[in-house]
C-alpha cells in the first residue's frame, strides 16, 4: 500500500517541474559529454546491421564532440584505473 | 529495453520531454505515455506490446461487466471467469513446459510402460514438444497480470472504483517503469494518479529520485554483477569443483546478488515514476535485518508479498480460521509463490520451504509465548543472533532459488561438506563487495530521507551535473556489457 510519505497527497518536497525539466537536460547533456566517446565506442561493438549503423550514425558526432572537449577524459580514468583494478579475474 | 542502456537513456529522454511539454494536451498526454510504455515493451518483441495491449482491453472490458452487474451471481461468475482466464494465460506460457515434461511425462512413463504404449508415449512426446519449445515467456507476463489481478477482484470487492477509462488502465498496466519487474503497484494507488496526470503545479522530488535512480545503478551494474560474475556464477555453474568456503561465499554473494539486482530495479523503476510525477510504494527494506522469517517478507518484494496476503492468504482464511488451518493457508500461499517465480522443482521446493518454515515459526513463537511480530524491546543481543540465524536461512534457501535443478541443489549441498578445500574465491576485493552490498541496505526504504532533502535543496544544476558525474563513475567502474535483471525472467 502507499505509505504517507510516498503519497502524492502529502506535502510537496522537491522542485517545480520547470526547474526538473532543467535538472534533466543538464544531466543529460553532461551525461553525453562524460561518456559520448565510450557510447560511440560500444555502438562500434554491436552487430552489423541496421541497429548498429543507426547507433554509430547518432553517437559518432556525439563521441567526437565528448573526445575534443576532454570530457571523456573522467569515464577513461575510472575505467583503466579503478575499473579495470574492480573487474580483473578473481580466482587464485 | 534495459534501464542501464544508451537506448533507455534516449527513450526516456524523449518521454520526459514529451510528458511534461504536452500538460496543456490531456489526451494526447496518455495516448503518448500508452504508446511509449507499448514501445518499451514491444521493444522485445511487438507481439508482447499486443499482448499487454489485449490484457488491458479484456481486464477492463470484465471490470466494467462486474461493476455494472448487481446480480451477486452473475458478479462471482464473471469474476471467476476473469481471474481463469488471466491465471490460463499466465499458465500456458509459464508452466506448459514444466507440467508436461517435468509432471506427465515422468508419471506416464511408468503407467505406459506398464500398458505398453510406451512408443505411443514417445511418439506424442515428439509430436507437442515442438511446439512447447515454441513457446516465449514474455517479459514480466507475471507482474502485469498480478496487476490486472488485483484490479479486477478489487473492482469486484467494491474496494478500488472502476478506471474512468481503458486509456487510464491500459496507463496503469503497461506504465513501463514498472512493466516488467515490478514493483506490483495496486489499482487503488496508480489509478487514481493516472486519472488526472499530474500537471505543472507539482513538485517532483529530484533529490529522492537521483539517489534512487543511480544507487540502484550502482547496485546493479556495480555490485550484483560483480558478485554474479565472480562468485555465484562460478560456485554455481560446477558446485562440485568447489569446497565449503567457496560454496558458502558463493551461497553469501547471490543472496547479495540478488538484493542488489532486484532492489536496484524497484529502485530505478521507483525513480523514474517520479520525475513523471507519479508515486510508488517502497519494495524493499532491509530485508537482511530482519529477525524472523515473517519479518523478511515485511521487507523483501513488499508488493508481491502484501499481493499474496491479500488476495491469496486473507480469501484462503488467513489466520482467521484456527492453527491448522492458518499453517495451512501459509504453506499453500508460499508453494504458490514459489511457484508463481518459476517454472521448476527448485522453485516449487523454495516456496515450500518458505511456508513450511513460516508455518514453524508462527508454531514455536506461540509455543514459547513470544509475540508473533519481534517486539522493539526485544534486546540488542537477541535481535543480532536473529538477524544472524534468518540471513542463513535465506541464503539456505536461495541455494534452491539459484540452482538450474535439483541436482545443483544437491551437489551444493554436498559441497558444504567438503572443508578439507582451500578457498580459491575468497579475497580481499571479494569481501569488500560484499560488505558493500550488504551495507547498501541502510539505503532503503525512508532512511536517506535526509540526503534526498539534502540533494534536494541544491541548486537544479548542481543536482544534474553531480548526478551526470556519478554515473560516468558508476558506467566506468562496472563490467563491460549489461546482465539482465533477474526477474525479467519471472
Amino acid at each position: 500500500m502507499c505509505r504517507e510519505e510516498d503519497c502524492p497527497e502529502s506535502q510537496p518536497i522537491g522542485v517545480v517541474v520547470k526547474r526538473a525539466c532543467f535538472c534533466v537536460g543538464i544531466f543529460f547533456a553532461l551525461m553525453l559529454l562524460l561518456n559520448g566517446e565510450a557510447m560511440y565506442t560500444s555502438a562500434t561493438r554491436l552487430e552489423y546491421g541496421k541497429t548498429r549503423d543507426f547507433w554509430v550514425a547518432v553517437l559518432r558526432p556525439v563521441g567526437r564532440v565528448s573526445k575534443a572537449s576532454g570530457f571523456s577524459y573522467l569515464r577513461h580514468v575510472t575505467e583503466t584505473t579503478f575499473g579495470e583494478w574492480l573487474n580483473r579475474p578473481s580466482e587464485k | 529495453m534495459l534501464f542501464p542502456t544508451t537506448v533507455f537513456a534516449l527513450f526516456f529522454a524523449v518521454v520526459f520531454a514529451l510528458h511534461w511539454g504536452l500538460v496543456r494536451f490531456p489526451l494526447t498526454r496518455k495516448l503518448v505515455l500508452l504508446a511509449a510504455s507499448l514501445f518499451f515493451y514491444g521493444y522485445w518483441s511487438w507481439k508482447f506490446a499486443l499482448m499487454l495491449l489485449a490484457s488491458a482491453l479484456l481486464n477492463h472490458g470484465a471490470a466494467v461487466l462486474i461493476d455494472r452487474s448487481s446480480d451477486p451471481r452473475a458478479r462471482r461468475g464473471m469474476v471467476t471467469l476473469t481471474v481463469t482466464a488471466n491465471l490460463l494465460v499466465l499458465g500456458i506460457f509459464k508452466y506448459t513446459g514444466f507440467l508436461f515434461t517435468k509432471l506427465m511425462v515422468p508419471l506416464a512413463v511408468p503407467l505406459c510402460a506398464w500398458l505398453g504404449t510406451t512408443d505411443q508415449l514417445i511418439a506424442l512426446q515428439e509430436r507437442v514438444l515442438p511446439f512447447i519449445e515454441k513457446i516465449v515467456l514474455p517479459v514480466g507476463i507475471s507482474f502485469y497480470t498480478f496487476q490486472a489481478l488485483s484490479y479486477v477482484v478489487d473492482v469486484y470487492w467494491r474496494k478500488t472504483p472502476l478506471a474512468r477509462s481503458g486509456l487510464d488502465f491500459a496507463n496503469y498496466l503497461a506504465f513501463f517503469p514498472q512493466l516488467v519487474a515490478g514493483p506490483i503497484v495496486r489499482a487503488s494507488d496508480l489509478l487514481p494518479q493516472m486519472a488526472v496526470f499530474p500537471d505543472r503545479s507539482v513538485h517532483l522530488d529530484t533529490g529522492r529520485a537521483a539517489t534512487l535512480i543511480l544507487g540502484g545503478l550502482f547496485k546493479k551494474m556495480v555490485i550484483a554483477n560483480w558478485l554474479s560474475e565472480h562468485l555465484a556464477d562460478p560456485v554455481f555453474a560446477m558446485p562440485e569443483s568447489y569446497g565449503a568456503p567457496d560454496i558458502i561465499l558463493g551461497v553469501y554473494a547471490y543472496a547479495l546478488q540478488i538484493y542488489c539486482d532486484f532492489s536496484a530495479y524497484s529502485d530505478i523503476a521507483i525513480g523514474c515514476a517520479l520525475l513523471f510525477g507519479f508515486h510508488f510504494p517502497v519494495n524493499f527494506n532491509a530485508p537482511y535485518f530482519a529477525v524472523t522469517l515473517q519479518e523478511f517478507w515485511r521487507r523483501w518484494h513488499i508488493s508481491l508479498s502484501t499481493w499474496l496476503r491479500d488476495y491469496l492468504y486473507i480469501p484462503l482464511g488467513g489466520s482467521r480460521t484456527g492453527t491448522v488451518r492458518t499453517r495451512i493457508n501459509l504453506f499453500v500461499t508460499f508453494f504458490l509463490g514459489g511457484l508463481w517465480h518459476g517454472a521448476g522443482w527448485t522453485f516449487v521446493l523454495w516456496g515450500a520451504f518458505h511456508g513450511a518454515y513460516l508455518s514453524l515459526e508462527r508454531a514455536v513463537r506461540r509455543l514459547m509465548g513470544l509475540p508473533e511480530k519481534p517486539s522493539a524491546d526485544t534486546t540488542f543481543g537477541k535481535a543480532l543472533l536473529g538477524r544472524i540465524w534468518i540471513f542463513h536461512v535465506v541464503c539456505f534457501s536461495w541455494i534452491l532459488f539459484r540452482a538450474p535443478t535439483l541436482k545443483v541443489a544437491g551437489d551444493m549441498l554436498r559441497s558444504l561438506c567438503k572443508w578439507g578445500e582451500p578457498g580459491k574465491l575468497l579475497t580481499g576485493t571479494a569481501v569488500l563487495v560484499l560488505l558493500v552490498g550488504f551495507l547498501l541496505q541502510f539505503i532503503d526504504g525512508r532512511r536517506p530521507r535526509p540526503v534526498w532533502d539534502a540533494v534536494g535543496r541544491w541548486p537544479v544544476w548542481v543536482q544534474g551535473a553531480l548526478a551526470a558525474v556519478i554515473l560516468t563513475l558508476i558506467l566506468g567502474i562496472g563490467p563491460t556489457g549489461v546482465a539482465p535483471f533477474i526477474y525479467f525472467q519471472f
